[in-house]
């Protein structure tokens, strides 16, 4: 049997087993990772120490106030009402100083301009440098966003991603796009640098515009991200993340001096440079670590000597040059 | 130096965010590897629980989130062909190829099942990608890690294991008759 022959049948035979429709499939890998991210995390708490013990008190509070923990049924447009007013039947707010859920589903559907359907509202947990409600609905496909614990500002939203291939859009366009959405909901990017990336997912296509404050060459924990449909312009996602940081000095380790630490650090046999990049650290993502609001620089390297690639982020303090791995792939 | 332990929530959203997206073709991906829908579907969510349990190694903005969720679905698709195997080379041959013309189509597919079973997983997994996913040398190597040179001599050991599969179940056949 020829080549040719050969892999012709191959792709008959292979082409029995496209799958029709994904839908199922996401839908239940979208249930099974809020089930494994609803599972206790033992050691992120137990590195806060103090601060696990004051979630629980404040859940404790809350229950035995009679507050659910979760919002469950749909929400019709005669309960809610306008501009994020909680329901007759909503839970009272939180904590002080906090909407209550119901408002916070509320904000969401105002957000959207629609009903979202069955809603689940878990939270508030930290966002940024505050707080924000987790929201998830199932109109007219499943739709999740973060509401704003004390503004009531919709800071996160997903929507089903695009099934598409077409590209319509240039990445000046699809950031005016984004630009144009983020205007259209008073969410500033003014004095944030715009990078345009295009993903291709293999099932679809979809622009990433980030805005990221970058201060003395330093990129800041202060990002507005928008995903667009490439076909059409349509965001389908958002986030905005913003936590306070301190003054960003210029770094007394150079950009070559951190390389080297990096690669003395990350281990790998044929270290290749795959980027480096001035940032200030996340404090809400590093908190507990020692690293929050250092200014560093973060190092990429991989190594393919063994056959596959392994790859290696390394945070070099911009000042110190103490080293910390950040991740390895 | 100091290891990191966990990430975050912040981040947590922005790597669930990108796994989600990254389903369908993840689901596409495992079908065309392990042949079997229903395998194929336990094969995501199994990827999405390692993709999960070691978030902490993503770095969102420097990384390929999703590429790295694919390199993890191969694994598991290949885990579930490596134990697949075992039993497939404990049972005997399957008995017979249709003969009838009408037959011939599915008798076709029963023994390219045959042989590709028989394969080692490392060469059921290329030429998923390859003949399934239709994906080039360049790209196999991207979605697995390997080589372009390793992917290269796997899809040629591949086709000629099965091309030497079904040569032998034909003779095999001619002499029964």
């Amino acid at each position: 049997m020829s080549n040719a022959d050969l892999e012709a049948r191959l792709r008959s035979y292979y082409g029995r087993y496209r799958p029709d429709d994904s839908t199922t499939v996401v839908l239940a890998a979208r249930t099974h990772l809020d089930e494994i991210r609803s599972r206790p995390a033992r050691g992120f708490w137990s590195a806060r120490g103090i601060a696990a013990g004051l979630v629980v008190a404040v859940l404790a509070v809350v229950m035995a106030a009679g507050g659910l923990l979760v919002v469950l049924g749909g929400l019709p447009a005669s309960q809610a009402g306008p501009s994020g007013a909680a329901s007759a039947s909503a839970p009272a707010s939180a904590v002080a100083g906090t909407i209550s859920k119901s408002q916070a589903a509320a904000a969401l559907k105002d957000f959207v301009g629609h009903d979202i359907g069955s809603v689940t509202v878990e939270g508030p947990s930290p966002w940024g440098g505050g707080s924000a409600y987790e929201i998830m609905g199932t109109v007219p496909n499943p739709i999740s966003g973060r509401v704003d614990a004390v503004t009531g500002k919709v800071v996160s939203l997903m929507l089903s991603v695009p099934e598409t291939t077409t590209v319509n859009l240039t990445p000046g366009q699809a950031e005016a796009a984004a630009s144009a959405f983020f205007k259209a909901h008073d969410i500033p990017v003014e004095g944030l640098t715009a990078t345009v990336k295009l993903e291709d997912h293999g099932c679809c296509k979809l622009y990433s515009v980030e805005w990221v404050r970058v201060e003395n060459g330093a990129r800041t924990p202060d990002s507005r991200l928008a995903q667009v449909d490439p076909s059409n312009g349509t965001v389908f996602s958002f986030s905005i993340f913003s936590e306070p940081y301190g003054p960003v000095a210029s770094p007394s380790i150079g950009r070559d001096q951190a390389i080297t630490l990096a690669t003395a650090a990350g281990g790998l046999t044929k270290p290749k440079l795959e980027a480096a990049e001035l940032l200030i650290v996340s404090g809400s993502a590093y908190a507990g670590t020692g690293w929050s609001g250092r200014l560093v620089w973060s190092i990429q390297l991989s190594d393919d000597s063994k056959g596959y690639v392994s790859a290696v982020w390394v945070y070099v303090d911009g000042v110190t040059g103490e080293t910390m791995i950040a991740g390895r792939g | 130096m100091l290891e990191l332990v966990g990430a975050q929530p912040p981040e947590d959203d922005r790597v669930a965010e990108s796994l989600l997206a990254g389903v369908p073709e993840a689901h596409r991906l495992a079908a065309w590897i392990l042949r079997d829908s229903v395998c194929a579907e336990d094969a995501v969510q199994e990827a999405l629980l390692r993709a999960w349990k070691v978030r902490q190694t993503i770095r969102l903005e420097l990384g390929e989130p999703q590429r790295w969720f694919m390199r993890i679905v191969v694994n598991v698709c290949r885990d579930e062909l490596r134990r697949r195997r075992r039993s497939v080379l404990a049972a005997e041959p399957a008995s017979g190829v249709a003969s009838s013309p009408a037959d011939q189509s599915a008798a076709d597919y029963t023994d390219l099942d045959r042989a590709i079973g028989r394969l080692k997983p490392d060469e059921q997994v290329v030429l998923g990608l390859r003949f399934g996913r239709d994906l080039t040398i360049p790209q196999i190597a991207a979605q697995t890690g390997l080589r372009e040179g390793t992917v290269k001599s796997r899809l040629h050991y591949a086709l000629e294991h099965v091309r030497a599969a079904l040569e032998a179940e034909r003779r095999a056949q001619e002499q029964k008759r």
